[in-house]
């Protein structure tokens, strides 16, 4: 086993880390059984696209209220994308159109998207993000340079507005522009949209839905957020982590996600710093809570959604650098189990990144990076589930 | 076409439609299992799957390449900074139900691994052959293309790499022989060195192997199974390789007398059939090297060409290609070499394929397909008989009940 934790990096010093993380895997692997949500990966979902089309990296998804789910991707360059063009060198592939709507069996049923035809938008640099609101329309948002401002559509892809001043750069106490919007959710009891903003600024912004206008916004623990911030604690790969080092005044970012609960709570990924923090909807800090706190780069905390029942006793975080969906108490803000692992098969997966959930409480979740897919999880129920889901595939395989 | 025999009105029907080409009426039937093969335990993962192949007793073996990772956001486990993931080793052995029997081989376990693993064989004496290719840029990973966290390397490219050796191994791994010279030169006249060896295929009768040579040679070797000398060669039609320089290939020109990268060869029905990748032919000669005849797959195809590995049902009436470009499984007709229909599409879902490279067809006539690149898995496509299809391009083959 030495050997083939040596086969990359060759250096001790990361060899030994590796065993370390393959013992607590080991350790993890023990059949351990706790009551929690579970999940089966339906790998025959969605169907497939046709027209030779293919994703890019699949950056945002959401489910409306008859059950359809929309995600937005970035479509295929180069060699992924050998039938484009005058000249294709290949019958594959294709980029689709940005948006693609599925309905409940998976089936497409539209396709839309992209740069405007007569220049009435903006479409953004790097589209990010979607949240679909009460009367039905698509928000989208951008961590492009220059996306500062979220498209609102029909859900057939009519553009029906602009919020935030397009082309401008980082200002986290903007009342007129958002900077690289990383996600969107609503509030529709207050008529309201809350935007994880984002890449760029380091806040949560509260937005009327009707007019764009920008109500409120907040920072970490509720501070007033500011755009450069200096962070006390320095982290080294392997090194552990300590909570005390870590109080971060300010969001790491990106602000990846900001979701409202149904009991006026707003639960908030702050990506690199590994934390979801929760707030009430004035922003006032309410608690926080960390996972796989040691994880560097990326982060940890990308995106939550939460479980079906009304209380939303859990809630479910998508966690693109360990390759997992962490199942979460949402008032103990502890982790009791776990879907998905690391691969290129159904329930593996290679850089998870947004997650939404339908009216039967299954989850959507979609890749980036590499992985570049749109995965369903059949919901199950809460019973004995493993400590470690895995891959969630259907009973008997 | 043995399988005509059995009635005469099967025979006038399929010979009418057969005369407007591409007859669809009775060819082999696949659906795609996805989930197979079992999810191997967190943190590990595949790396780039560049050589598949049926043993005898049904067990299914790949060669995995280690050097694609992107070291920034998917080797997490290795560099410290998470928890997934972590390479596994660069063989691995499934049972035919998908589970993992065994895992091998890599880097720096005191033999020359190849910089570029490509092509995995096992010989009359159930031993595995592995070759290998050319390595682009050193330490340069290729993912994260299109996303955030996956810079391409700054700086000029360095020179390639050039695998100029073959391995065999037990089946448990235990190395027992290099054949040819390690870190050479290409060169497609050479009797001690390959070049970037890509496949292989063997004569039990005469004890010898055939090696697909290669990626930077051009041309088919045969070797002594047990001692690993070279016996004789060929290029293109028979004649002597070159390594002259070739002009880019093109629908409508003159077809070369060379072949471009050897990406593949096959002993079918007394044959020896050879992929010449970026001509998107198929050449077939005798053992001696003979000429036989040749056929085109997908002929307008550019860029890295259409066939870059080739499989006989067992029956050996149809030929499947793994044509990466296009990313589908071309069906042939095996004695014709003309196109019947094709299966598999673009895209990272259960019979979709991304940087198809090669496949292997089990005793009742199940393919297995493994995607190099950022493809990443080996696919098994269940044999559902002989039917017929409606589609010429089939697309993704979902099970009946999922489609």
């Amino acid at each position: 086993m030495n050997r083939r934790r040596n086969v990359l990096m060759g250096g001790s010093l990361l060899a030994a880390i590796a065993l370390l993380g393959v013992a607590q895997a080991r350790l993890d692997a023990v059949v351990q059984t706790v009551q929690a949500p579970m999940f089966e990966v339906d790998p025959y979902w969605p169907k497939p696209i046709g027209n030779g089309w293919i994703y890019g990296t699949v950056i945002g998804v959401t489910v409306d209220a008859q059950d359809n789910v929309y995600i937005v991707h970035r479509g295929v360059t180069g060699d992924e994308a050998n039938a484009e063009g005058d000249q294709p060198l290949a019958a594959c592939c294709i980029s689709a159109p940005p948006v693609l709507q599925f309905d409940v069996e998976g089936n497409l049923v539209r396709a839309w998207g992209g740069p405007s035809a007569d220049s009435s938008y903006v479409w953004p640099n790097s589209n990010h993000g979607m949240g679909i609101d009460a009367m039905g329309n698509v928000w989208i948002g951008g961590n492009g340079g220059g996306d500062s401002h979220v498209l609102k559509f029909t859900q057939d892809g009519q553009y029906l507005g602009t919020y935030g001043e397009t082309g401008q750069g980082r200002d986290s106490n903007s009342m007129t522009h958002f900077s690289q919007v990383a996600d969107i959710e609503f509030d529709f009891a207050a008529n309201e949209a809350y935007f994880a903003d984002g890449y760029g600024n380091k806040r949560v912004a509260v937005v009327d839905i009707d007019s764009g206008v920008i109500k409120r916004f907040w920072g970490a623990y509720g501070n007033r957020p500011i755009d450069n911030p200096t962070f006390a604690g320095t982290r080294t790969a392997g090194v552990g982590w300590s909570a005390d080092q870590y109080q971060e005044q300010q969001f790491r970012g990106p602000v990846h996600c900001a979701e409202p609960s149904n009991d006026g709570l707003v639960y908030v990924c702050d990506r690199q710093n590994n934390r979801v923090q929760v707030f009430q909807t004035d922003g006032t800090y309410v608690r926080e809570a960390y996972f796989a706190p040691a994880t560097l780069g990326d982060g940890a905390t990308w995106d939550l959604t939460f479980s079906p029942d009304a209380e939303q006793t859990y809630f479910y975080l998508v966690d693109g650098k360990n390759s997992r969906i962490r199942i979460v108490n949402r008032q103990t803000m502890a982790e009791v189990s776990t879907v998905g692992t690391g691969g290129r098969y159904a329930g593996e997966f290679q850089t998870i990144h947004s997650i939404d959930s339908d009216s039967q409480g299954n989850i959507y979740v979609t890749e980036t990076y590499e992985g570049r897919r749109l995965h369903k999880f059949v919901y199950k129920g809460i019973g004995n589930a493993p400590r470690h889901q895995g891959a969630a595939w259907p009973t008997g395989r | 076409m043995k399988r005509l025999i059995v009635g005469g009105l099967a025979v006038s029907v399929i010979g009418l439609a057969g005369c407007a080409g591409g007859d669809r009426d009775a060819v082999p039937t696949f659906e795609v299992d996805a989930l197979w093969p079992m999810p191997l335990e967190y943190p590990y993962i595949l790396g780039p799957v560049s050589g598949v192949t049926v043993a005898p007793d049904g067990n299914i073996l790949v060669v995995t390449r280690q050097d694609g990772f992107n070291a920034v956001n998917e080797i997490n486990s290795v560099t410290g900074t998470g928890t997934c993931c972590t390479p596994s080793q660069a063989v691995l052995e499934f049972t035919a139900d998908g589970s993992l029997v065994r895992e091998w081989g890599g880097p720096d376990m005191g033999y020359p691994w190849p910089v570029r693993p490509h092509g995995i064989g096992i010989d009359p004496d159930g031993n595995i052959w592995i070759g290998g290719g050319v390595a682009p840029p050193a330490g340069g990973g290729r993912g994260g293309r299109g996303g955030r966290g996956g810079a391409p390397p700054a700086g000029p490219p360095p020179a390639p790499t050039f695998d100029t050796h073959i391995l065999k191994f037990s089946r448990t791994g235990q190395h027992l022989m290099t054949i040819g010279e390690v870190g050479g030169t290409p060169n497609s006249q050479s009797r001690t060195s390959f070049g970037g060896a890509a496949a292989f295929a063997f004569d039990a009768d005469a004890n010898e192997a055939y090696v697909a040579d290669g990626y930077a040679n051009h041309r088919v070797v045969v070797l002594d199974v047990s001692t690993g000398e070279f016996i004789r060669s060929w290029g293109a039609y028979g004649e002597a390789p070159s390594d002259g320089a070739m002009q880019p290939y093109s629908p409508s020109g003159t077809p070369s007398r060379q072949f471009a990268t050897v990406s593949c060869v096959r002993i079918i029905d007394d044959l020896v059939y050879v992929c010449d990748r970026e001509n998107d032919r198929i050449q077939v000669f005798e053992k001696d090297g003979t000429f036989v005849s040749e056929g085109t797959v997908a002929p307008e195809t550019l860029g890295r060409g259409s066939v870059f590995d080739v499989a006989a049902s067992p029956d050996e009436d149809f030929l499947y290609v793994a044509d990466g470009m296009n990313e589908r499984v071309q069906v042939l007709d095996r004695e014709t070499l003309t196109f019947r229909t094709s299966f598999g599409i673009g895209g990272r879902y259960p019979s979709h394929f991304r940087e198809l490279g090669s496949l292997a067809v089990d005793a009742v006539g199940n393919i297995f397909t493994a995607e190099d690149g950022q493809g990443r898995r080996v696919q098994k496509f269940v044999n559902t008989g002989m039917g017929p299809v409606t589609m010429e391009h089939q697309g993704a083959v979902y099970p009946a009940g999922a489609r």
